[in-house]
């Protein structure tokens, strides 16, 4: 005999060989692939989340130092307009005499003054500092050389009485004065150096104010100290496109997708432990899903930390749940009681005429389809208590818990009853829950018109959803994400 | 209600993730495939976890199967390899290399075999043999690996394969032959 023909013959020797494999082994098995099935929504989630909390956190830091550059050449404006305008305090008009008696001298170099005057207003900080503090020294410095620069023809008395022309003008309530006065003297280089200094500072909102008037009198608005312009505090709330972050009332918008998440309530199985997979297995019956959600609400203020919120809040739950499930698992019943349980496979040999068999192996399966082809739309009013907190200068955390009325809403619904092996269609189903919810949101300050940022909440609705006339009930909970905006409203102001 | 669970379709929806046909797969192949681990390890508890894992990647890489093959050709080769990763880990192959070096050329003589042979018998003898001895008889003789595979998967170059299986398969013979002449001789 051959070495092969031996090999033959040993190989044909294992052609059935068979270690039954020990229960744990599937159990183990299986719920490695629960995990691994389960592992890719969570493994977009939290990236997503990280990239954008960071995006938001970088925003936030982007918008704040454009609001220092802002500050600082409206401050500026107010150093320079102040000698216009001479506030009313004797510290003003005390600087502007001293303005006045230094000006022969500096009005010899008055083009080199003019060159710093741009240079002052675009050293940011300082700047700011020394307006919020007229009687520091060098803040007099400063003061002192763009009113010097401005005119530099100007004789020594000149820029008092035009200081002073400009001031009654400037407080006088009637702004139709204003254009009547002339202007050239004083607009023509202040405009100068003010486009100057504006082309470094993009963003500056003042510059829309120099093109939409043309002239500086639109800074004669901003007269009041420019350290005061914080970014929750606006610096113009008379023009439309800024909004009062001091106010009470909000209005906050958001969408975003959500994960909605189901459990099955045995209690209220009617055919209870009909299926050995049902009660022994029932995390694999409920199915979690996708959808759409997207609110609406009105916040109430109470003070610098906490809110009320309310309004509506729309869940569309896009994909159905689903309660199909097949098991092996065959129930042997006395009388109709399930007495055991029988995992059925029939091996089928066939031979063949040259010798050859084949072997074929058949599962018994047992099919039971609780509830199909299900979507749910549910509408709610909730009642939340929201603590909210500053992160940066621009930037907001807040976190709340609440209740609510919910109506759970199925336009059709189809269950295959398995016990009578009826399909059961259930159309224009409702039902009225309480639910709860919390919530966490991040947001920053947005272009002066409102917050934008993300946020993510749990909405769970305390009455299961009763399916197929009570036979089984779903326990039902949404896992939300979404961007949102919130926009401060005007209510109760004039 | 009885459904038949056809290759393709089984396969179609493991690589869909659904848990029915995974299942089905599982009741299909396990206990053949147990078999081949345990085979390969000796040790039933190692012979699982290699079972276990080789499983894990029977369904992760299912999509990649192509049907050149039988499934339980290609899942056997999975089970295997993740069999020998086993025993590589353990370090039980390299240690016996030595061993091999060391053995003696047993003289072959085939003549009389029989049709079949006692697998569990086999399976007890073979434990005597030493470990890459064992592993390069079985990848040849039972599983059907060609030489160069079995180098590539063994580290070892081909001409210690064939020299491997020659041993191998000389040295199971006699222990059978002396085994049964044992066994009649205690029945007189």
């Amino acid at each position: 005999m051959s070495p092969e023909e031996f090999d033959n013959r040993l190989k044909s020797s294992f052609q059935d060989e068979f270690v039954p494999p020990n229960d744990q082994l599937w159990q183990n098995l299986n719920k490695h692939l629960d995990q691994s099935a389960k592992k890719p929504f969570w493994y977009w989630l939290v990236p997503v989340l990280i990239v954008v909390t960071a995006g938001i956190a970088w925003l936030g830091s982007g918008l704040s130092t454009q609001h220092n550059d802002t500050i600082a050449i409206e401050t500026s404006s107010v150093t320079d307009t102040t000698i216009a305008t001479a506030e009313t305090t004797p510290t003003s008009i005390a600087d502007m005499e001293e303005t006045e008696s230094n000006a022969p001298a500096n009005g010899q170099e008055s083009s080199q003054d003019e060159q710093t005057t741009v240079e002052s207003v675009n050293n940011t900080k300082p700047t700011k500092d020394k307006a919020s503090n007229p009687q520091t020294p060098a803040n007099d410095a400063d003061v002192k050389k763009p009113s010097d620069s401005r005119n530099p023809n100007r004789s020594g008395t000149k820029p008092s009485n035009i200081g002073n022309e400009l001031d009654r003008n400037m407080i006088g309530e009637n702004p139709a004065r204003i254009p009547s006065r002339p202007q050239m003297d004083i607009n023509t280089p202040m405009e100068e150096s003010f486009r100057l200094a504006l082309a470094s500072f993009p963003h500056f909102p003042a510059r829309r104010y120099a093109l939409d008037k043309g002239n500086l009198i639109a800074f004669e608005k901003t007269n009041k100290p420019a350290t005061s312009n914080t970014p929750n505090s606006p610096k113009n709330k008379n023009n439309k496109n800024t909004a009062d972050f001091n106010s009470k009332w909000w209005l906050n918008i958001g969408m975003g997708p959500q994960l909605s998440l189901n459990s099955m309530s045995i209690k209220n199985d009617s055919q209870e432990y009909i299926h050995k997979y049902l009660w022994e297995k029932k995390s694999n019956l409920t199915h979690n899903g996708s959808g759409f959600q997207a609110h609406a609400l009105i916040s109430y203020k109470f003070n610098k930390h906490f809110m009320f919120e309310t309004g509506l809040n729309y869940s569309l739950r896009t994909e159905d749940i689903r309660m199909n499930e097949s098991t092996f698992d065959i129930a042997a019943r006395d009388k109709g009681k399930i007495v055991n349980y029988s995992n059925i496979i029939l091996k089928v040999i066939i031979r063949y005429p040259n010798g050859d068999s084949a072997i074929t192996y058949y599962n018994a399966v047992s099919n039971f389809s609780i509830a199909v082809n299900n979507k749910y739309h549910i509408f709610t009013v909730p009642f939340k208590f929201k603590s909210e907190h500053k992160l940066s200068e621009n930037t907001f955390l807040s976190a709340g818990l609440g209740g609510g009325v919910s109506m759970i809403y199925s336009k059709k619904s189809s269950h295959l009853d398995m016990v009578r092996e009826t399909q059961v269609t259930q159309k224009r189903t409702s039902q009225f829950s309480g639910s709860l919810n919390a919530s966490v949101s991040l947001y920053t300050n947005f272009n002066d018109i409102g917050q934008i940022g993300v946020y993510t909440g749990f909405q769970m609705y305390t009455q299961p959803w009763k399916i197929n006339h009570g036979q089984y009930a779903v326990r039902m909970s949404d896992l939300q994400l979404g961007i949102m905006f919130r926009k401060p409203l005007d209510w109760g102001k004039k | 209600m009885i459904v038949m669970f056809a290759e393709k379709q089984v396969i179609e929806g493991c690589i869909k993730g659904d848990r029915l046909s995974q299942e089905a797969l599982y009741n299909r192949f396990s206990g053949k495939m147990l078999a081949i681990s345990k085979r390969y390890l000796k040790d039933i508890e190692l012979a699982e976890d290699a079972f276990q894992e080789a499983f894990i990647k029977v369904f992760s890489h299912l999509k990649n199967f192509t049907f050149q093959s039988s499934l339980e050709t290609w899942m056997t080769r999975i089970f295997i390899n993740e069999s020998i990763n086993k025993l590589r880990s353990l370090k039980r192959l390299a240690l016996q290399v030595n061993i091999d070096e060391n053995t003696r050329q047993i003289p072959e003589n085939y003549n009389e075999a029989p049709d079949r042979f006692d697998s569990e018998l086999v399976m007890m003898l073979m434990e005597k043999l030493p470990e890459n001895y064992k592993i390069v008889l079985m990848m040849y003789a039972i599983d059907g690996f060609s030489h160069k595979e079995i180098a590539e998967k063994l580290n070892m170059p081909e001409s210690t394969s064939r020299s491997s299986l020659t041993r191998a398969r000389s040295m199971l013979w006699l222990l059978y032959k002396n085994e049964i002449k044992n066994h009649e001789s205690r029945r007189i």
